[in-house]
Protein backbone atom coordinates (compact mmCIF):
# COMPACT_ATOMS: atom_id res chain seq x y z
CA UNK A 1 0.00 0.00 0.00
CA UNK A 2 1.21 3.40 -0.66
CA UNK A 3 1.64 5.62 2.33
CA UNK A 4 1.69 9.31 1.22
CA UNK A 5 2.80 12.09 3.30
CA UNK A 6 -0.91 13.42 3.59
CA UNK A 7 -2.28 10.12 4.38
CA UNK A 8 0.12 10.40 7.27
CA UNK A 9 -0.27 13.93 8.38
CA UNK A 10 -3.83 12.51 8.28
CA UNK A 11 -3.71 9.71 10.40
CA UNK A 12 -1.72 11.80 13.06
CA UNK A 13 -4.00 14.45 13.18
CA UNK A 14 -7.20 12.23 13.82
CA UNK A 15 -4.65 10.03 16.47
CA UNK A 16 -4.03 13.87 18.35
CA UNK A 17 -7.97 13.51 18.59
CA UNK A 18 -8.48 12.85 22.17
CA UNK A 19 -5.49 14.75 23.35
CA UNK A 20 -7.02 17.87 21.39
CA UNK A 21 -10.67 17.21 22.87
CA UNK A 22 -9.18 17.51 26.15
CA UNK A 23 -7.93 20.86 25.56
CA UNK A 24 -11.79 22.09 24.13
CA UNK A 25 -12.72 20.51 27.88
CA UNK A 26 -10.46 22.08 29.53
CA UNK A 27 -10.72 25.95 28.08
CA UNK A 28 -14.87 24.92 28.38
CA UNK A 29 -14.79 24.02 31.97
CA UNK A 30 -12.77 27.46 32.41
CA UNK A 31 -15.87 29.37 30.80
CA UNK A 32 -17.68 31.48 33.84
CA UNK A 33 -21.14 30.57 34.35
CA UNK A 34 -23.00 33.12 36.36
CA UNK A 35 -25.96 31.41 36.47
CA UNK A 36 -26.53 31.17 40.16
CA UNK A 37 -25.73 28.11 42.62
CA UNK A 38 -24.74 26.19 39.43
CA UNK A 39 -21.26 27.68 39.27
CA UNK A 40 -19.66 26.52 42.49
CA UNK A 41 -18.83 23.17 41.94
CA UNK A 42 -17.95 22.32 37.77
CA UNK A 43 -17.88 18.38 36.78
CA UNK A 44 -14.00 16.93 36.40
CA UNK A 45 -14.21 16.43 32.38
CA UNK A 46 -10.75 15.16 32.50
CA UNK A 47 -11.78 12.11 34.31
CA UNK A 48 -14.65 11.67 32.12
CA UNK A 49 -12.33 11.62 29.08
CA UNK A 50 -9.19 9.40 30.59
CA UNK A 51 -11.98 6.84 31.46
CA UNK A 52 -13.59 6.51 28.03
CA UNK A 53 -10.56 6.62 26.03
CA UNK A 54 -8.51 4.46 28.38
CA UNK A 55 -11.50 1.94 27.50
CA UNK A 56 -12.08 2.23 24.36
CA UNK A 57 -8.30 3.88 22.41
CA UNK A 58 -5.85 3.47 25.06
CA UNK A 59 -2.93 3.84 22.13
CA UNK A 60 -4.47 7.18 21.77
CA UNK A 61 -3.83 8.17 24.79
CA UNK A 62 -0.53 7.39 26.56
CA UNK A 63 0.86 7.78 30.57
CA UNK A 64 2.53 11.27 29.34
CA UNK A 65 -0.69 12.60 27.75
CA UNK A 66 -2.64 11.87 30.83
CA UNK A 67 0.09 13.48 33.05
CA UNK A 68 0.20 16.76 30.79
CA UNK A 69 -3.94 17.29 30.70
CA UNK A 70 -3.53 16.58 34.82
CA UNK A 71 -0.81 19.12 34.58
CA UNK A 72 -2.12 21.72 32.25
CA UNK A 73 -5.64 21.48 33.91
CA UNK A 74 -3.75 22.18 37.86
CA UNK A 75 -2.22 24.96 36.20
CA UNK A 76 -5.49 26.38 34.99
CA UNK A 77 -7.31 25.62 37.70
CA UNK A 78 -5.19 28.04 40.00
CA UNK A 79 -4.71 25.85 43.09
CA UNK A 80 -1.95 23.37 43.90
CA UNK A 81 -0.11 21.88 40.78
CA UNK A 82 0.44 17.88 41.26
CA UNK A 83 -2.80 16.43 43.00
CA UNK A 84 -5.03 16.62 39.38
CA UNK A 85 -2.09 14.97 37.56
CA UNK A 86 -1.60 12.18 40.58
CA UNK A 87 -5.07 11.25 40.81
CA UNK A 88 -5.84 10.88 37.11
CA UNK A 89 -2.44 8.79 36.20
CA UNK A 90 -3.74 6.48 39.03
CA UNK A 91 -6.91 5.81 37.98
CA UNK A 92 -5.91 5.58 34.68
CA UNK A 93 -3.24 2.63 35.27
CA UNK A 94 -6.02 1.21 37.02
CA UNK A 95 -8.91 1.68 34.31
CA UNK A 96 -6.35 0.05 31.51
CA UNK A 97 -5.50 -2.82 33.39
CA UNK A 98 -9.63 -3.69 33.74
CA UNK A 99 -10.53 -2.18 30.28
CA UNK A 100 -11.15 -6.20 29.14
CA UNK A 101 -13.71 -6.43 31.65
CA UNK A 102 -15.80 -3.64 31.12
CA UNK A 103 -15.37 -3.01 27.67
CA UNK A 104 -17.56 -5.85 26.48
CA UNK A 105 -20.10 -4.75 28.69
CA UNK A 106 -23.50 -2.68 27.77
CA UNK A 107 -23.56 0.91 28.57
CA UNK A 108 -24.94 1.20 31.75
CA UNK A 109 -22.58 -1.24 33.18
CA UNK A 110 -19.83 1.61 31.69
CA UNK A 111 -21.39 4.01 33.52
CA UNK A 112 -21.51 2.19 36.50
CA UNK A 113 -18.62 1.35 36.71
CA UNK A 114 -17.42 4.67 35.65
CA UNK A 115 -19.16 6.09 38.82
CA UNK A 116 -17.02 3.78 40.89
CA UNK A 117 -14.53 4.86 39.53
CA UNK A 118 -15.83 8.58 39.96
CA UNK A 119 -15.92 8.04 43.65
CA UNK A 120 -12.64 6.70 43.80
CA UNK A 121 -10.75 9.55 41.61
CA UNK A 122 -12.85 12.30 43.63
CA UNK A 123 -11.22 10.71 46.88
CA UNK A 124 -7.81 10.29 45.77
CA UNK A 125 -7.96 13.99 43.93
CA UNK A 126 -9.53 15.28 47.46
CA UNK A 127 -6.61 13.12 49.75
CA UNK A 128 -3.92 14.76 47.27
CA UNK A 129 -5.57 18.13 48.04
CA UNK A 130 -4.84 17.53 51.64
CA UNK A 131 -1.15 16.39 51.06
CA UNK A 132 -0.71 19.56 49.01
CA UNK A 133 -2.32 22.16 51.05
CA UNK A 134 -1.25 20.03 54.71
CA UNK A 135 -4.93 21.45 55.74
CA UNK A 136 -8.20 20.35 56.10
CA UNK A 137 -10.78 20.95 53.50
CA UNK A 138 -14.54 20.72 53.26
CA UNK A 139 -15.89 17.35 51.91
CA UNK A 140 -18.95 18.79 50.41
CA UNK A 141 -17.72 20.07 47.15
CA UNK A 142 -15.59 16.88 46.52
CA UNK A 143 -18.38 15.10 46.73
CA UNK A 144 -20.87 17.24 44.89
CA UNK A 145 -18.10 17.33 42.45
CA UNK A 146 -18.34 13.48 41.87
CA UNK A 147 -22.12 13.73 41.52
CA UNK A 148 -21.89 16.27 38.57
CA UNK A 149 -19.39 14.33 36.96
CA UNK A 150 -21.31 11.19 36.64
CA UNK A 151 -23.97 12.59 35.70
CA UNK A 152 -22.51 14.20 32.96
CA UNK A 153 -20.63 11.12 32.16
CA UNK A 154 -23.07 9.74 29.43
CA UNK A 155 -23.79 13.40 27.55
CA UNK A 156 -19.90 13.34 27.02
CA UNK A 157 -19.37 9.48 26.22
CA UNK A 158 -21.86 9.76 23.46
CA UNK A 159 -19.88 13.42 21.77
CA UNK A 160 -17.04 10.60 22.35
CA UNK A 161 -18.52 8.00 20.83
CA UNK A 162 -19.82 9.89 17.43
CA UNK A 163 -16.42 11.82 17.58
CA UNK A 164 -14.93 7.93 17.80
CA UNK A 165 -17.33 6.91 14.71
CA UNK A 166 -16.66 9.88 12.49
CA UNK A 167 -12.73 10.00 13.00
CA UNK A 168 -11.11 7.30 14.29
CA UNK A 169 -12.87 4.03 12.00
CA UNK A 170 -9.74 3.31 10.28
CA UNK A 171 -7.24 4.63 12.42
CA UNK B 1 4.21 -4.45 9.14
CA UNK B 2 6.08 -7.98 9.31
CA UNK B 3 8.89 -8.18 11.98
CA UNK B 4 11.24 -11.22 12.63
CA UNK B 5 9.30 -13.06 15.28
CA UNK B 6 12.77 -13.20 17.69
CA UNK B 7 12.85 -9.35 18.12
CA UNK B 8 9.11 -8.58 18.97
CA UNK B 9 9.36 -11.50 21.21
CA UNK B 10 12.10 -9.45 22.77
CA UNK B 11 10.65 -6.38 21.83
CA UNK B 12 7.02 -6.31 23.38
CA UNK B 13 8.72 -7.20 27.41
CA UNK B 14 11.08 -4.54 26.48
CA UNK B 15 8.42 -2.03 25.49
CA UNK B 16 6.35 -3.07 28.39
CA UNK B 17 8.93 -2.56 30.99
CA UNK B 18 9.69 0.68 29.52
CA UNK B 19 6.20 1.49 29.86
CA UNK B 20 6.19 1.00 33.64
CA UNK B 21 9.52 3.18 34.40
CA UNK B 22 7.97 5.84 32.81
CA UNK B 23 4.31 5.92 34.20
CA UNK B 24 6.16 5.55 37.67
CA UNK B 25 9.11 8.74 36.88
CA UNK B 26 5.36 10.50 36.26
CA UNK B 27 3.54 9.28 39.23
CA UNK B 28 6.53 10.38 41.05
CA UNK B 29 6.76 13.58 39.26
CA UNK B 30 3.13 14.21 40.32
CA UNK B 31 3.67 13.76 43.93
CA UNK B 32 6.73 15.68 43.82
CA UNK B 33 5.18 18.47 42.63
CA UNK B 34 2.17 18.28 45.25
CA UNK B 35 4.59 18.46 47.83
CA UNK B 36 6.58 20.96 46.43
CA UNK B 37 3.36 23.14 45.98
CA UNK B 38 3.27 25.15 49.42
CA UNK B 39 6.14 26.64 47.87
CA UNK B 40 5.95 29.29 45.11
CA UNK B 41 8.17 27.41 42.56
CA UNK B 42 9.26 30.48 39.98
CA UNK B 43 9.23 27.84 36.72
CA UNK B 44 5.66 26.78 37.73
CA UNK B 45 4.59 30.31 38.48
CA UNK B 46 5.78 31.24 34.47
CA UNK B 47 4.66 27.85 33.48
CA UNK B 48 1.29 29.27 34.80
CA UNK B 49 1.04 32.81 33.68
CA UNK B 50 2.24 31.56 29.97
CA UNK B 51 -0.73 28.95 29.46
CA UNK B 52 -2.64 31.61 30.93
CA UNK B 53 -1.43 34.08 28.81
CA UNK B 54 -1.91 31.63 25.95
CA UNK B 55 -5.64 30.70 26.96
CA UNK B 56 -6.57 34.32 27.66
CA UNK B 57 -7.81 35.40 24.17
CA UNK B 58 -9.38 32.38 23.71
CA UNK B 59 -11.31 32.52 26.91
CA UNK B 60 -11.94 36.21 26.39
CA UNK B 61 -13.86 35.02 23.28
CA UNK B 62 -16.13 31.94 24.72
CA UNK B 63 -16.93 34.00 27.69
CA UNK B 64 -18.69 36.83 25.58
CA UNK B 65 -21.57 35.07 24.18
CA UNK B 66 -22.30 33.61 28.06
CA UNK B 67 -21.65 37.49 29.15
CA UNK B 68 -24.65 38.52 26.62
CA UNK B 69 -26.92 35.98 27.45
CA UNK B 70 -27.09 36.41 31.19
CA UNK B 71 -27.21 40.08 30.12
CA UNK B 72 -30.50 39.41 28.09
CA UNK B 73 -31.25 37.55 31.04
CA UNK B 74 -31.06 40.11 33.41
CA UNK B 75 -32.36 42.76 30.76
CA UNK B 76 -35.64 40.19 30.94
CA UNK B 77 -35.84 40.29 34.39
CA UNK B 78 -35.28 44.16 34.50
CA UNK B 79 -38.20 45.06 32.25
CA UNK B 80 -40.71 43.00 34.37
CA UNK B 81 -40.33 44.88 37.54
CA UNK B 82 -38.97 48.33 35.36
CA UNK B 83 -42.02 50.35 37.97
CA UNK B 84 -41.00 49.15 41.36
CA UNK B 85 -37.18 48.85 40.54
CA UNK B 86 -37.21 52.69 39.62
CA UNK B 87 -39.58 53.72 42.75
CA UNK B 88 -36.73 52.24 44.51
CA UNK B 89 -34.23 53.90 43.19
CA UNK B 90 -36.12 57.38 43.61
CA UNK B 91 -36.09 56.78 47.47
CA UNK B 92 -32.23 55.34 47.68
CA UNK B 93 -31.35 58.46 45.77
CA UNK B 94 -32.97 60.72 48.39
CA UNK B 95 -31.29 58.97 50.80
CA UNK B 96 -27.83 59.04 49.49
CA UNK B 97 -28.19 62.76 48.52
CA UNK B 98 -28.53 63.44 52.58
CA UNK B 99 -25.40 60.75 52.74
CA UNK B 100 -23.55 62.58 49.94
CA UNK B 101 -24.28 65.87 51.78
CA UNK B 102 -23.17 64.62 55.10
CA UNK B 103 -19.76 62.97 53.36
CA UNK B 104 -18.67 66.30 51.87
CA UNK B 105 -19.06 67.58 55.43
CA UNK B 106 -17.11 65.02 56.76
CA UNK B 107 -14.31 65.08 54.30
CA UNK B 108 -13.87 68.80 54.42
CA UNK B 109 -13.04 68.19 58.44
CA UNK B 110 -11.12 65.75 58.00
CA UNK B 111 -8.94 67.64 55.54
CA UNK B 112 -8.99 70.42 58.81
CA UNK B 113 -8.12 67.72 61.04
CA UNK B 114 -5.59 66.30 59.07
CA UNK B 115 -3.70 69.69 58.22
CA UNK B 116 -3.77 70.17 62.01
CA UNK B 117 -2.37 66.55 62.55
CA UNK B 118 0.41 66.78 59.60
CA UNK B 119 -0.80 63.56 58.39
CA UNK B 120 0.80 62.17 55.43
CA UNK B 121 -2.46 60.69 53.19
CA UNK B 122 -2.21 57.27 51.77
CA UNK B 123 -0.65 57.44 48.55
CA UNK B 124 -3.32 57.72 45.40
CA UNK B 125 -4.64 54.73 44.18
CA UNK B 126 -4.32 53.86 40.65
CA UNK B 127 -6.73 51.49 39.11
CA UNK B 128 -7.35 49.16 36.04
CA UNK B 129 -10.64 47.67 35.45
CA UNK B 130 -10.72 44.05 34.10
CA UNK B 131 -13.03 41.24 33.20
CA UNK B 132 -13.52 37.47 34.31
CA UNK B 133 -12.92 35.38 31.77
CA UNK B 134 -12.11 32.18 33.84
CA UNK B 135 -13.95 30.30 36.67
CA UNK B 136 -12.63 27.32 36.80
CA UNK B 137 -15.12 26.43 39.52
CA UNK B 138 -13.09 23.52 41.08
CA UNK B 139 -13.63 21.92 44.39
CA UNK B 140 -10.20 22.69 45.55
CA UNK B 141 -9.45 26.58 44.93
CA UNK B 142 -11.23 29.56 44.50
CA UNK B 143 -9.27 31.77 41.86
CA UNK B 144 -10.60 33.86 38.89
CA UNK B 145 -8.53 34.52 35.45
CA UNK B 146 -9.03 38.03 33.82
CA UNK B 147 -8.41 39.46 30.78
CA UNK B 148 -5.65 42.22 31.74
CA UNK B 149 -1.85 41.34 32.78
CA UNK B 150 1.35 43.60 33.13
CA UNK B 151 0.71 45.21 29.99
CA UNK B 152 -2.38 47.01 31.23
CA UNK B 153 -0.18 47.49 34.58
CA UNK B 154 -1.66 44.72 36.58
CA UNK B 155 0.87 43.46 38.97
CA UNK B 156 1.18 40.80 42.13
CA UNK B 157 -0.34 41.83 45.34
CA UNK B 158 -3.04 44.14 43.67
CA UNK B 159 -6.45 44.73 45.79
CA UNK B 160 -9.35 43.04 43.35
CA UNK B 161 -12.46 44.78 44.28
CA UNK B 162 -15.78 45.38 42.99
CA UNK B 163 -18.49 48.18 44.24
CA UNK B 164 -19.65 45.96 47.04
CA UNK B 165 -15.84 45.08 48.30
CA UNK B 166 -12.70 43.14 48.28
CA UNK B 167 -13.02 39.70 46.00
CA UNK B 168 -9.34 39.16 46.47
CA UNK B 169 -6.13 39.89 45.17
CA UNK B 170 -3.84 39.46 42.39
CA UNK B 171 -1.54 36.00 43.30
CA UNK B 172 0.04 35.93 39.44
CA UNK B 173 -0.03 38.33 36.18
CA UNK B 174 0.92 37.51 32.68
CA UNK B 175 1.10 39.93 29.78
CA UNK B 176 -2.22 39.99 29.14
CA UNK B 177 -4.08 37.82 31.77
CA UNK B 178 -4.09 38.08 35.62
CA UNK B 179 -4.75 35.52 38.35
CA UNK B 180 -6.85 36.16 41.29
CA UNK B 181 -7.01 34.40 44.60
CA UNK B 182 -10.28 35.20 46.05
CA UNK B 183 -10.41 35.54 50.00
CA UNK B 184 -12.57 32.28 50.64
CA UNK B 185 -9.91 30.06 48.93
CA UNK B 186 -7.83 28.40 51.72
CA UNK B 187 -4.71 29.80 50.80
CA UNK B 188 -6.00 33.37 51.15
CA UNK B 189 -5.15 35.33 54.81
CA UNK B 190 -5.81 38.45 55.00
CA UNK B 191 -5.53 41.09 58.19
CA UNK B 192 -8.60 42.61 59.13
CA UNK B 193 -10.26 45.02 61.78
CA UNK B 194 -13.48 43.44 63.03
CA UNK B 195 -16.39 45.51 64.87
CA UNK B 196 -16.65 49.30 65.88
CA UNK B 197 -13.91 48.19 68.62
CA UNK B 198 -11.65 47.44 65.74
CA UNK B 199 -10.07 44.06 66.69
CA UNK B 200 -7.29 42.82 64.86
CA UNK B 201 -7.77 39.36 63.13
CA UNK B 202 -6.58 37.47 59.71
CA UNK B 203 -9.09 36.33 57.73
CA UNK B 204 -8.86 32.70 56.72
CA UNK B 205 -10.33 31.16 53.37
CA UNK B 206 -11.15 27.51 53.75
CA UNK B 207 -13.10 27.10 49.90
CA UNK B 208 -16.39 27.60 51.71
CA UNK B 209 -18.28 31.10 50.84
CA UNK B 210 -18.20 31.84 54.51
CA UNK B 211 -14.33 32.80 55.15
CA UNK B 212 -13.27 32.19 59.45
CA UNK B 213 -11.35 35.07 61.43
CA UNK B 214 -8.20 33.75 63.32
CA UNK B 215 -6.05 34.96 65.82
CA UNK B 216 -9.01 37.21 67.29
CA UNK B 217 -8.55 37.94 70.76
CA UNK B 218 -10.58 34.88 72.79
CA UNK B 219 -12.22 37.79 75.07
CA UNK B 220 -13.49 39.75 72.80
CA UNK B 221 -17.16 39.23 72.20
CA UNK B 222 -18.23 40.16 68.39
CA UNK B 223 -22.08 40.13 67.18
CA UNK B 224 -23.28 39.10 64.12
CA UNK B 225 -23.49 42.11 61.52
CA UNK B 226 -20.12 43.60 63.04
CA UNK B 227 -18.22 44.99 59.98
CA UNK B 228 -15.10 43.58 58.93
CA UNK B 229 -12.50 45.32 56.64
CA UNK B 230 -9.10 45.31 55.89
CA UNK B 231 -6.67 46.41 58.35
CA UNK B 232 -3.80 46.87 56.29
CA UNK B 233 -1.34 45.78 58.49
CA UNK B 234 1.81 43.89 56.39
CA UNK B 235 1.50 46.72 53.54
CA UNK B 236 -0.11 44.65 50.95
CA UNK B 237 -3.51 46.55 51.43
CA UNK B 238 -4.23 50.09 52.88
CA UNK B 239 -6.59 49.94 56.11
CA UNK B 240 -10.24 49.69 55.71
CA UNK B 241 -11.64 48.30 52.69
CA UNK B 242 -14.78 46.79 53.34
CA UNK B 243 -14.74 43.26 53.15
CA UNK B 244 -18.10 41.89 54.83
CA UNK B 245 -20.02 40.87 57.79
CA UNK B 246 -19.80 38.38 61.19
CA UNK B 247 -22.11 35.91 60.07
CA UNK B 248 -22.20 33.74 63.31
CA UNK B 249 -20.06 32.50 66.01
CA UNK B 250 -20.19 28.95 66.28
CA UNK B 251 -17.69 26.52 68.94
CA UNK B 252 -15.14 29.61 69.30
CA UNK B 253 -15.10 30.19 64.88
CA UNK B 254 -16.33 33.38 63.59
CA UNK B 255 -17.45 33.24 60.00
CA UNK B 256 -17.64 35.68 57.82
CA UNK B 257 -20.11 36.85 54.81
CA UNK B 258 -18.47 38.58 52.23
CA UNK B 259 -20.43 41.49 50.55
CA UNK B 260 -19.33 40.23 47.10
CA UNK B 261 -22.09 37.95 45.25
CA UNK B 262 -19.85 35.43 43.81
CA UNK B 263 -22.38 34.02 41.09
CA UNK B 264 -21.98 38.01 40.08
CA UNK B 265 -18.68 38.68 39.44
CA UNK B 266 -17.97 39.81 35.44
CA UNK B 267 -15.71 42.80 36.14
CA UNK B 268 -13.50 44.03 38.68
CA UNK B 269 -11.27 46.46 39.53
CA UNK B 270 -8.09 45.73 40.51
CA UNK B 271 -6.61 48.78 42.81
CA UNK B 272 -3.19 49.35 42.97
CA UNK B 273 -2.33 51.21 46.28
CA UNK B 274 1.44 51.03 45.63
CA UNK B 275 2.17 50.15 49.03
CA UNK B 276 4.95 47.41 48.33
CA UNK B 277 6.99 49.66 45.72
CA UNK B 278 6.50 52.89 47.66
CA UNK B 279 6.69 52.17 51.40
CA UNK B 280 5.33 55.48 53.29
CA UNK B 281 7.62 57.26 54.95
CA UNK B 282 8.74 56.12 58.59
CA UNK B 283 7.56 59.64 60.40
CA UNK B 284 4.15 61.35 59.32
CA UNK B 285 5.24 64.79 57.39
CA UNK B 286 8.80 63.94 56.58
CA UNK B 287 8.12 62.57 53.63
CA UNK B 288 5.66 65.34 52.38
CA UNK B 289 6.07 66.08 48.43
Amino acid sequence: MLVTAFQKIDRWTRCLLPGLLALVLLLLSMVPVRLSGLTAISPWLLLILVYFWTIHRPDLLPAWAVFLLGFLGDLMGGGPVGPGAFALLLIYAVVKTQRRHILPHAFIVQWVVFALFAVIGEALLFLSYLVAYRAILPVEPAAFQALMTIALYPCLAWIFVQTQHAFLRRV
Amino acid sequence: MQRPLSVARLASPLRAWAGRIVFALLVATAFSLMLLSKADVAVIERARSAVDDAVAPLLDALSRPVATVNGIIDYAEELSDLRAENERLRVENDRLLSWQARAMELEAENKRLSALLNFAPDPVARSVTARVIGDQGGAFARSLLLSAGGDQGIDKGQAAMTGEGLAGRVVGAGERSARVLLLTDINSRIPVLVGEQRHRAMLAGNNSPEPKLLYLDPDVSLAAGDYVVTSGDGGAFPSGLPIGRVAATRQGTTAVRPFIDWDQLEVLRLVDYGQEREPGPLLAGAGRR
